[in-house]
């Protein structure tokens, strides 16, 4: 299929004051040079922890904030070069869905209000055809006509988010930006949230970009992957190769601290030790490397690039070099990832020459 | 004799609303050195039992409607002002699901930290400081001498959970509840402080209350494990037998909403409960369930389920409890 999104080496810095008598600059790395395509009618995920540049990358993408640098295509075209007719003209085509379903709405606003909107400012309709073409959106993600006179806090968080994506789909767009669309939805609601996604996804032909923290998750919902690690991504996978045999130290730390599925599970996990570090004074070589379990001398000296390793399996991660690999085979390769894939191992993608 | 026992419990709210059910006739016993989960969504009643347990819920609009909680031969709910404040922090105490909220911001970790030991051990303050370096050592957070001057805003959110652990162990509490004490933090985080209860439970033989909207946590942690829904217990069991069979058709439900880790991945759907939770002050007639219940039957609209006893331990409020 074709690519819808490119992009390439994006940067997002936020540059913050620190001290009050000797003020300094620091430099936040929210987003430190990540690359990565989206397809049409695909679903990649963003995953990783609490502040290591998704939502940064999510908006800069959607020039939402505008990103230090880098390039970003969209349909082919150069959408860091986009003039604000341009970006207008984008924004029909890529639509934005936030996590909190309570903070996103506004409040004074009937939902007739909400959902409209983008059709005020992008189309010539009078008012009757956009009601029209609002209630017939209601109804798609599952509400009712009658709901268009109501306002968001009569509504429960499944309801506020599904208002949300009627609005995000109001100009028929090819891309929906997904940030934590279901982070605060209870399990049966999520549920809810996840099929709608999954039928909208379908019948209207969208791809998603898909910021989420749950691997849970990830693994129903999207067909690829990309992990993120301090503003960096560090590896890319289709969705089951990544959960079954993760390449990158970090993703096989993040696989096996998902809690078990059933009692009888429970294990002892190796576990990742220490805290991310910060994007204001990132590690130098590879991020990871003070909180990574195998890593060798060069980790602290040299940033692994991102290689190819298999079919659609990126990783960057020294380990995954052959020259290294073969100075240092004395070493064990990352062992056993825990419950989930009680055999995979980080070496094993490559050293079996592909994807099992 | 189990450490605690609640027994028919009821905290209702005066709301403009009306009357709010939050916790609506709920038992449960605690053994020693056991981990107990308690499971549901929001707004189930969790957070209201736990603080219910300590009377730490304002009144009004709270006020207690009925039930005891037995602890050590007293009831929790009849002892003096006095006794609870004795009680809580000493015998049992509690950990929040925002940590940043328990932590004053302008104190220092070790002044807060000491604080604890100095007013309920009474010790000196050298002392204090020693075996504050000491509980902050046993909860894993490196260089504690250093921690002791920081300010909570300075730790992240793992480490602030540290600390909170590390005072509400500070007395060797026989009873320790923890409200979501991981729901803000991120997995693999999360792991490193599961593993840390759990060592506790083993070094130190507290017992823990459990909160949680996370099966996976309740698979990870429990012994034994009660799913509330709008303020009851709708099932409880040893936590293999819940995981191995459900009663309850939320139960059910619920597991089968979770997108899973394990298993081939069904690319069709997941299964929904539809609908959504009753309000507390317009519940329905028999079974809070029967509006979202796949196997509701007329009669379930009629008589509110008991939690009746089935295999073993194994409890139910269903009136077609085990039914497929
Ligand atoms: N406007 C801003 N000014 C300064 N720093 C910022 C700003 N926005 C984000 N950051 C920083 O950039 C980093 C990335 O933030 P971002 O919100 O993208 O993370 P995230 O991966 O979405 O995290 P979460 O999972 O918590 O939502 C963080 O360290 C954050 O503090
Ligand atoms: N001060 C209060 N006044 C009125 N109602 C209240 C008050 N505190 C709690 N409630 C109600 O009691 C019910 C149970 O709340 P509780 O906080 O115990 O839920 P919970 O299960 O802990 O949910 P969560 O998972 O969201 O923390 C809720 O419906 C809530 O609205
Ligand atoms: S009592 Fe009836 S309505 Fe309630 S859970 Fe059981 S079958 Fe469903
Ligand atoms: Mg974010
Ligand atoms: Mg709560």
């Amino acid at each position: 299929m074709p690519e819808l999104l490119q992009v390439r080496d994006l940067r997002k810095y936020y540059w913050k004051k620190l001290g009050l008598l000797r003020p300094t600059t620091q430099t936040v790395h929210a987003v430190d040079g990540i690359s990565f395509d989206l397809r049409e009618r695909e679903t990649l995920g963003l995953v990783g922890e609490s502040g290591c540049g998704k939502s940064t990358a999510g908006r800069s993408v959607l020039r939402l904030i505008e990103p230090t640098s880098g390039e970003i295509s969209f349909n082919g075209r150069d959408v860091l070069k986009f003039d604000s007719e341009n970006l207008r003209a984008m924004r029909r085509e890529a639509q934005m869905v936030f996590q909190d379903p309570f903070g996103s709405l506004n409040p004074r606003l009937t939902v007739a209000q909400i959902v409209e909107e983008p059709l005020v400012i992008h189309e010539r309709m009078t008012g009757s055809e956009r009601r029209e073409r609002a209630g017939e959106m209601l109804a798609t993600v599952g509400l009712r006509p009658e709901h268009l006179d109501r306002f968001p806090h009569e509504f429960s968080g499944g309801q506020r988010q599904r208002i949300g994506i009627a609005r995000a789909l109001m100009l028929n767009p090819r891309l929906l930006v997904a940030d934590e669309p279901v982070s605060a939805l209870d399990v049966s609601v999520q549920a809810q949230v996840l099929n709608l996604m999954g039928d909208l996804q379908e019948r209207f032909g969208l791809a998603y970009l898909l910021i989420a923290h749950d691997l849970g998750v990830v693994r129903y919902i999207c067909h690829r992957v990309a992990v993120m690690y301090l503003g960096e991504i560090v590896e890319t996978a289709p969705v089951d190769d990544l959960i079954r045999s993760p390449l990158h130290p970090y993703t096989e730390g993040l696989v096996s601290a998902v809690p078990v599925t059933h009692p009888r599970l429970r294990h002892r996990r190796e576990g990742l030790r220490g805290e991310v570090a910060s994007p204001l004074n990132p590690p130098a070589g590879c991020r990871f490397h003070p909180r990574c379990p195998y890593a060798m001398p060069i980790c602290s000296e040299q940033r692994p690039p991102m290689r190819e390793v298999a079919d659609q399996r990126h990783v960057a991660c020294h380990l995954h070099d052959a020259e290294i690999a073969k100075s240092t085979s004395s070493k064990e390769f990352p062992a056993s990832v825990g419950k989930n894939s009680p055999q995979s191992n980080p070496g094993a993608g490559i050293r079996k020459g592909g994807n099992p | 004799m189990p450490l605690l026992e609640v027994d028919g419990l009821r905290t209702y709210f005066r709301t403009p609303a009306g009357l709010a059910k939050a916790v609506d006739d709920v038992s449960l016993d605690v053994e020693e050195g056991e981990i107990r989960a308690i499971v549901g969504e929001s707004g189930c009643g969790k957070s209201v039992l736990s603080l219910s347990i300590l009377r730490l819920l304002p009144q009004p609009p709270a006020f207690h409607a009925g039930g005891e909680i037995r602890f050590g031969g007293r009831d929790l709910l009849k002892v003096s002002q006095s006794e609870i404040r004795h009680i809580r922090g000493n015998e049992i105490s509690m950990i929040f699901q925002e940590p940043m909220s328990a932590l004053n911001p302008v104190f220092t970790i070790g002044h807060q930290l000491t604080e604890v030991y100095r007013v309920h051990r009474g010790v000196d303050a050298r002392s204090a400081r020693r075996q504050a370096v000491e509980m902050l050592t046993l909860v894993g957070v490196p260089a504690p001498e250093a921690r002791l001057r920081e300010y909570p805003f300075q730790l992240s959110g793992g480490m602030r959970q540290r600390v909170m652990i590390a005072m509400a162990l500070a007395c060797r509490p026989k009873l320790l509840i923890a409200d979501e004490p991981t729901t803000a933090l991120d997995v693999t985080i999360q792991a490193q402080i599961l593993d840390l209860m759990r060592d506790l439970r083993e070094s130190l033989g507290t017992a823990i209350i459990l909160i949680t909207h996370d099966l996976g946590v309740v698979a990870e942690m429990a012994d034994r494990v009660s799913v509330m829904y709008a303020g009851r217990v709708a099932e409880s069991a040893e936590v293999e037998a819940l995981f191995d069979r459900t009663l309850h058709p939320y139960t059910r439900g619920l597991m089968h909403a979770v997108p899973s880790m394990a298993g081939d991945r069904a690319q069709s759907r997941l299964t929904e409960i539809g609908g959504v939770v009753p309000n507390l002050t317009d519940l329905p007639e028999g079974c809070r369930f029967e509006p979202r219940c796949p196997l509701a039957v007329a009669y379930c609209r009629k008589k509110e389920p008991p939690l009746e006893t089935y295999e073993g331990a194994h409890m139910a409020a269903c009136w077609r409890a085990g039914d497929a």
